[in-house]
């Protein structure tokens, strides 16, 4: 009650030590988060330096897959815990996503890819080179290959590759490499994107524009150069290693993040509680990482899910002309491989080319049904309007 | 970009590319070209030892047409398509040695003739009527025929053009012309002496006679650019103008020179030729002897494309629909090619490339590899039989030393190994220093950690496969391989070439006193320069060689100082003066001992792992009539597109 | 906005220069491989390597100081003098006026088409979303651009070609030179590629299209429209296609950039259609580094030209945006 209130509710109970904010201020998530990122860089310091052999059950960790697993500590702490905490969220988002039926399915088949992808490769032997038992055909059938009537097996049941690998094994692993290619790549451009937007908008909206202006000038250049042709260019100079890949993807495709994010955070750093964030003495630091950056996670994510199939179906054409690592096993290297011999043994480069074409539609799929899950404008079929 | 047959030079396998070499004479003359020594005992040449060979079952060979139909009643018509997968540079008769031009303009001009057999005189006579070696061999006389002429108004062909090319173009440090060193003989470059005895006859003459002078006779493989068209840039000193002249380009002054004219050339596209009107050779086909009849009325296409394919399997799919009339084929695809109706196969195992597996033994690679008995291990490990019978289906042959067992200098006193394991495991303990050695099943070295070596190369079908084979059986003998792949030029330019000082070395890389730096790729002794990336093994680069002048060729790859020896490997031998001493002997016999040795004691040292020779496959389809027999019969035997025709006159389908 | 607009064109001459600077040091920084050919060539036939080095250097002009080469370099360039190629022997301003009709030829209509069916089928999409012709229009999109599309072009022609043989495996450039760009003969022997890069730029077109109809649909404007009784159709192509439409020019420009590149590319090399996607591919193989540079610099200029009139048509076209304040 009112009296009550007035007798407990005094200026000097407010204890601004404890309402202040820090910059660099972590909650338990974020420390969570710093921990892992620490215990991995451990191991991997620790499998490089002492370790030889493999390291959990037959997986021995490669580069690429230490900057996935990287990449896998970030989206759990960014996207899944934050939305495992806010149950009405999820719930509002799951109701528009469900709307589109096939993107269910297409996120159940996402899921399973997935979960093959991480797990697969630690339980099943890598793909090896052999001698004997090349190019057979899938199981239950019987074709005629080099002048040798061969017949499939369920020793190999989708059939092997001209070195003799199982094609199943390859699929396998190729899950993984691609799931590799499609986060990391898409993580790490999420990362410069965001963040050399979301700094852009805030400096403009503190007055300090020429930031803003540099940067924006920047992406501006950047953009112009044909990236594809660029790739080209330096994975021909450079040497095609998944990683180089990887990177390079992810380098040459920020800029579109940048210039969402910019958009977003410039509507929002308008906005009063921004001008209340920085009254109460945050810098710009903590309001991009705390508030802009946050805000626009929906365009974020609905740009990053698109990006994803782009990478993989651009690293599926790198293998084509040419430009693949030979150590690793992505589908695209085998499509590649696998279509010299297209009219003789062409389950080679088709098996693998069936699961690239079902990933890659799903993701589309599920990246449409989430802009229109997620994003506020696009409130189809219930919004105003038509 | 492909394996050229130009002068012997390292090139990578062309065996999944189509060469599309139509006139091939310039083959046999182009791979004598810088080797220097040429022989050739009679009778070693052709069918003999190929034991290495997979039988040639029924389809792949065929019989001789039972009537040879006469110039008349040929049919006459179509065009003739031909796939290749490598670009050119146009019909620079200048440039012959950069690109892929030389089988082209070949196509367009004849050169004065192309070999068919070993003995000096066995010629064919194209430009040349007449080609006369002297006895004792230090002069060769050289007639032309007397109805060449040249087309756009520049008037006859004769000794005259010639002679001027040769002093204003060929030899000249200006032109940069890569036959030049052709003009001179012997370790001293002492110039060949060129002189007109009369208006069709030319003399070269050379200070001592050298039995293998007729093979690398510079004039026979060249094409002389009228003196009109050349003159202003010769005054000028204008090498580039002269090879950007649109005239010199397309080759449009051929007149009667040669089978074919250019109609188009649509570059990365097709290069288009149509039958040439007047060709000087119908008039003598049937005057001489040496020229067959049928050229009297050749060619029989009306027109004859190289077509251009980036993927080498749509050219196969492009002749298995019958659009094209000839592609090559990767050995892996012959029994398919040989069950498909409508195709006619044509097995060539006659080429002069050979695939082994570089070592590297140069201070940034593993310096173990130096020990004879290593390397003895190594051929072990690396079985050339197990790869020629698995990797390349028994369709290529095994090479026991830097000539293919076909070729003229073939001996059967070539050190081989089993493959076996057991000994492989014996040599490399007992070939490495003391700090080596097993623990367990891994080979350790002075660290105490497994010996790990590196093998870089360019991924291929068949590199792939043979980096894994590498991989496996090293590690069966407890030594780990890592695999790096990369591009042509980057293996050139970072692995063959050695162009950084050896760590720990300081000072300036070089030979001798005077720090002599041969070449680009041996710029120094195997401890003083590197390449700039640390290597042990080496794929995909080869050599091409011609089989009949191996001498200068094992010593330009192997020999101390020499130009390619980028290996890195110090013979204990003196291999330059076995070369010389081969070049100056008496008769091509008498070298021959000389060159055998040499072969012998390449095959016991290994400096690296010899491999294979493969075979060229090609498929043709079925309406093209006389295509020579299947497998060829010898070194010489050439496809002659001038002599083909289609069964009923008309192409495509 | 004239002010805005003057500082624009100014803007992409100097991004023109940075982007001209850039490639410069590309060309500085790659190992060059004319000159390993060329040395590699003349030390196989017996040559001193060293001098043969020094040959080509001094022919290439290679051994003068840094900043002359780079302003011969820019004089060049903006006279259009763009160099000589090593790999097609032949000027470059030559080779591209031979290759890019030969890429036009299929880019264009492809480009045309795709837009005009996929703002179709975008807008389509956005009006009856979730019925069964939306789920079928949305797959006939997502799945051209989910196929990997060599592999489809392979197929095609292994079934079409080969198999029935309906068409040609492979693209002979003499007939639009003998026959007509125009020709029966060029038009059949186009429509499979044309169809591969349909298939793989329609998708685009499409889900641009859609987002963009439906935050239209969402606005105001149409919402008093509908509520003043105009109809659904009007609303669509009225309304909502007119401002859905202004973000046109850059999804065409872009989209037409992109077809040039990862589609022509691949395109071109299975059919063997002498373009300009092959030409480049074949320049960065055999690194013809003048080739390179110039093929960049066209994608560049056209990606920046594509960026000055997207800026200057939507501040033309759409009257909420200003830049009175830039």
């Amino acid at each position: 009650m009112a009296a009550e209130d007035a007798d407990t509710a005094t200026f000097e109970d407010i204890d601004w030590d404890a309402q202040g904010i820090s910059t660099l201020g972590v909650s338990r998530a974020g420390l969570a988060e710093l921990l892992s990122y620490l215990g991995l860089i451990a191991a991997f310091v620790y499998d490089y330096t002492w370790n030889t052999g493999p390291l959990v059950f037959r997986w021995d960790v490669l580069s690429v897959e230490w900057l996935f697993i990287g990449t896998l500590i970030a989206i759990v702490f960014h996207a899944v815990i934050p939305l495992s905490q806010k149950p009405r969220l999820r719930a509002f988002y799951w109701q528009r996503f469900k709307k589109n039926q096939v993107a269910v399915v297409a996120l159940g088949w996402l899921a399973v890819m997935f979960v093959v992808g991480v797990l697969g490769p630690l339980l099943i032997d890598p793909p090896t080179t052999q001698f004997t038992n090349q190019s057979v055909p899938p199981v239950g059938m019987s074709t005629t290959v080099g002048g040798v009537v061969k017949t499939g097996t369920w020793q190999y049941p989708l059939g092997t590759s001209a070195k003799g690998q199982g094609i199943l094994t390859l699929v396998v692993y190729g899950m993984r490499v691609s799931m590799e290619v499609g986060l990391i790549a898409t993580i790490f451009s999420v990362i410069i994107g965001s963040a050399v937007g979301a700094v852009a908008a805030f400096a403009t909206s503190v007055g300090r524009g020429r930031i803003d202006e540099l940067l924006m000038r920047y992406v501006d250049v950047q953009s112009v150069f044909p990236d594809f042709m660029l790739l080209l260019l330096l994975t021909y100079l450079f040497g095609s290693e998944l990683w180089m890949i990887i990177l390079l993807f992810g380098f040459f495709s920020w800029e579109g993040i940048a210039r969402t994010v910019r958009g977003e955070a410039l509507q929002r750093a308008s906005e009063e509680y921004i001008t209340a964030a920085e009254a109460s003495g945050a810098n710009m630091l903590y309001i991009v990482r705390q508030h802009l950056i946050p805000n626009s996670a929906n365009s974020i994510i609905i740009s990053a899910t698109v990006g994803i199939p782009g990478f993989i179906l651009g690293e599926a054409s790198l293998a084509f002309l040419g430009f693949s690592d030979p150590t690793t096993y992505s589908w695209g290297r085998t499509i590649a491989t696998g279509q010299v011999n297209l009219a003789s043994a062409w389950w080679i480069a088709t098996i693998p080319g069936v699961f690239l074409f079902l990933t890659v539609l799903s993701f589309y799929y599920v990246g449409e049904s989430l802009r229109d899950a997620m994003d506020p404008r696009q409130e189809v079929d219930g919004g105003g309007g038509l | 970009m492909a394996n050229r047959d130009t002068h012997a030079r390292p090139s990578r396998p062309n065996t999944d590319q189509s060469t599309s070499e139509a006139h091939s004479r310039r083959r046999v003359l182009k791979a004598l070209g810088a080797t220097g020594v040429a022989a050739g005992v009679a009778g070693c040449l052709g069918g003999g030892s190929d034991d290495s060979a997979a039988t040639a079952t029924s389809e792949e060979t065929s019989s001789p047409d039972t009537e040879t139909l006469q110039p008349e009643n040929i049919p006459r018509g179509g065009t003739f398509k031909v796939a290749t997968t490598s670009t050119t540079n146009g019909l620079n008769a200048f440039r012959i040695g950069d690109g892929e031009t030389s089988a082209r303009v070949e196509a367009v001009m004849d050169a004065g003739f192309s070999r068919t057999g070993e003995a000096y005189e066995d010629i064919l006579p194209l430009w040349f009527e007449d080609f006369s070696v002297s006895e004792p061999v230090d002069q060769i006389e050289i007639t032309l025929r007397d109805n060449l002429e040249y087309g756009n108004g520049y008037g006859e062909l004769t000794a005259d053009d010639y002679l001027w090319n040769v002093n204003n173009l060929w030899r000249p440090d200006w032109t940069a012309f890569t036959y030049s060193h052709l003009f001179n003989v012997g370790a001293d470059n002492t110039p060949i002496t060129f002189e007109k005895v009369d208006k069709y006859t030319i003399r070269e003459t050379i200070p001592e006679p050298r039995p293998f002078f007729p093979y690398n006779e510079p004039l026979g493989g060249m094409f002389p650019i009228p003196k009109a068209l050349a003159k202003p840039y010769v005054e000028a000193e204008d090498a580039d103008g002269l090879e950007q002249d649109e005239e010199v380009m397309r080759a449009a002054f051929n007149g009667n020179l040669g089978l074919w004219d250019l109609k188009r050339w649509s570059q990365q596209s097709v290069m288009a030729f149509e039958r040439a009107e007047d060709y000087y050779l119908r008039k003598w086909a049937k005057r001489d002897d040496r020229v067959p009849e049928v050229m009297a009325n050749a060619p029989y296409f009306d027109e004859y494309h190289v077509q251009y394919f980036n993927k080498a399997s749509t050219a196969r799919e492009a002749l298995k629909g019958g659009e094209i009339d000839r592609v090559s084929i990767p050995s892996t695809d012959v029994p398919e090619f040989r069950d498909q109706g409508g195709i006619e196969l044509y097995k060539n195992p006659y080429r002069s490339w050979s695939g082994y597996l570089g070592i590297n033994h140069r201070a940034n690679g593993w310096t173990q590899l130096r020990n004879k008995k290593v390397r003895h291990a190594m051929a072990h490990i690396y079985h050339n039989e197990f790869i020629v019978e698995n990797i390349l289906n028994g369709r290529a042959g095994v090479q026991n030393t830097l000539h293919p067992t076909w070729g003229p200098y073939a001996t059967e006193n070539l050190t081989t190994f089993s493959g076996s394991l057991d000994e492989a495991r014996r040599l490399l303990k007992e070939g490495t220093s003391n700090d080596y050695g097993y623990s367990g099943d891994t080979f350790v070295g002075p660290d105490g950690n497994q010996v790990e070596l590196t093998i870089v190369y360019q991924s291929g079908q068949t590199d792939d496969l043979r980096a894994a084979y590498l991989k496996k059986r090293l590690g069966k003998v407890g030594i780990k391989l890592n695999q790096e792949t990369t591009s042509w030029p980057n293996l050139m330019s970072n692995y063959f070439k050695t162009t950084e000082t050896a760590p720990g070395f300081s000072g300036e890389p070089g030979y001798g006193d005077e720090n002599r730096q041969p070449s680009d790729y041996n710029r120094g002794p195997q401890d003083e320069a590197v390449s700039a990336q640390p290597w042990d093994f080496m794929l995909t680069l080869g050599f091409d060689y011609g089989p009949n002048t191996p001498a200068q060729t094992i010593t330009n790859l192997f020999g101390t100082e020499q130009s390619f020896n980028s290996y890195g490997y110090a013979p204990d031998r003196d291999l330059a003066g076995m070369r010389d001493a081969a070049q100056t002997a008496a008769s091509r016999d008498a070298a021959k001992a000389k060159i055998t040795e040499m072969l012998e004691y390449l095959s016991e040292e290994r400096p690296v792992i010899f491999e294979y020779n493969p075979y060229n496959f090609y498929a043709y389809n079925d309406s093209v009539e006389n295509i020579p027999d299947s497998p060829a019969n010898d070194y010489y035997v050439e496809e002659r597109y001038s002599e083909m025709y289609f069964s009923d006159g008309a192409s495509g389908r | 906005m004239k002010w805005y607009i003057v500082k624009r064109v100014l803007w992409t001459f100097v991004v023109m220069w940075i982007a001209l600077t850039l490639t410069f040091g590309l060309l500085v920084a790659s190992p060059d491989t004319g000159q390993t050919k060329s040395v590699m060539s003349c030390s196989a036939s017996g040559g001193d390597a060293q001098q043969c080095r020094e040959q080509y250097r001094e022919r290439q002009n290679l051994d003068k100081p840094i900043t002359e080469r780079y302003v011969n370099y820019v004089t060049n360039m903006a006279t259009l003098n763009w160099g000589w190629s090593e790999s097609r022997s032949q000027s470059v301003m030559a080779a591209i006026s031979e290759a890019w009709p030969y890429t036009a030829q299929y880019a264009i209509p492809v480009l045309v088409v795709s837009t005009i069916l996929g703002y179709g089928l975008g807008l389509y999409s956005a009006y009856k979303p979730y019925t069964k012709a939306d789920y079928l229009g949305s797959f006939v999109g997502f799945f051209g651009i989910s196929i990997p599309n060599f592999w489809f072009a392979l197929v095609l022609i292994i079934l079409l070609g080969t198999h029935f043989e309906f068409i040609s495996t492979y693209y002979q450039s003499g007939i639009p030179i003998n026959q007509g760009w125009a020709s029966m003969a060029n038009i059949t022997q186009l429509l499979i590629p044309s169809f591969v890069l349909l298939t793989a730029s329609l998708a685009w077109q499409m889900r641009y299209s859609r987002a963009q109809a439906i935050e239209q649909m969402n606005q105001e404007f149409v919402k008093v429209a509908k509520a003043k009784g105009a109809s659904q159709w009007r609303l669509m192509i009225h309304h909502v296609f007119r401002m859905a439409a202004v973000p046109l020019t850059t999804s065409f420009v872009s989209s037409l950039l992109a077809i040039f590149w990862s589609g022509s590319v691949i395109i071109e090399q299975i059919f063997s259609i002498p373009g300009l996607g092959l030409m480049t591919f074949t320049a960065i193989t055999e690194q013809d580094t003048t080739l390179v540079l110039a093929t960049t610099m066209i994608t560049v200029f056209l990606a920046i030209i594509g960026n000055l009139i997207e800026d200057v048509s939507y501040t033309i076209l759409d009257p909420r945006i200003d830049y009175g304040d830039r």
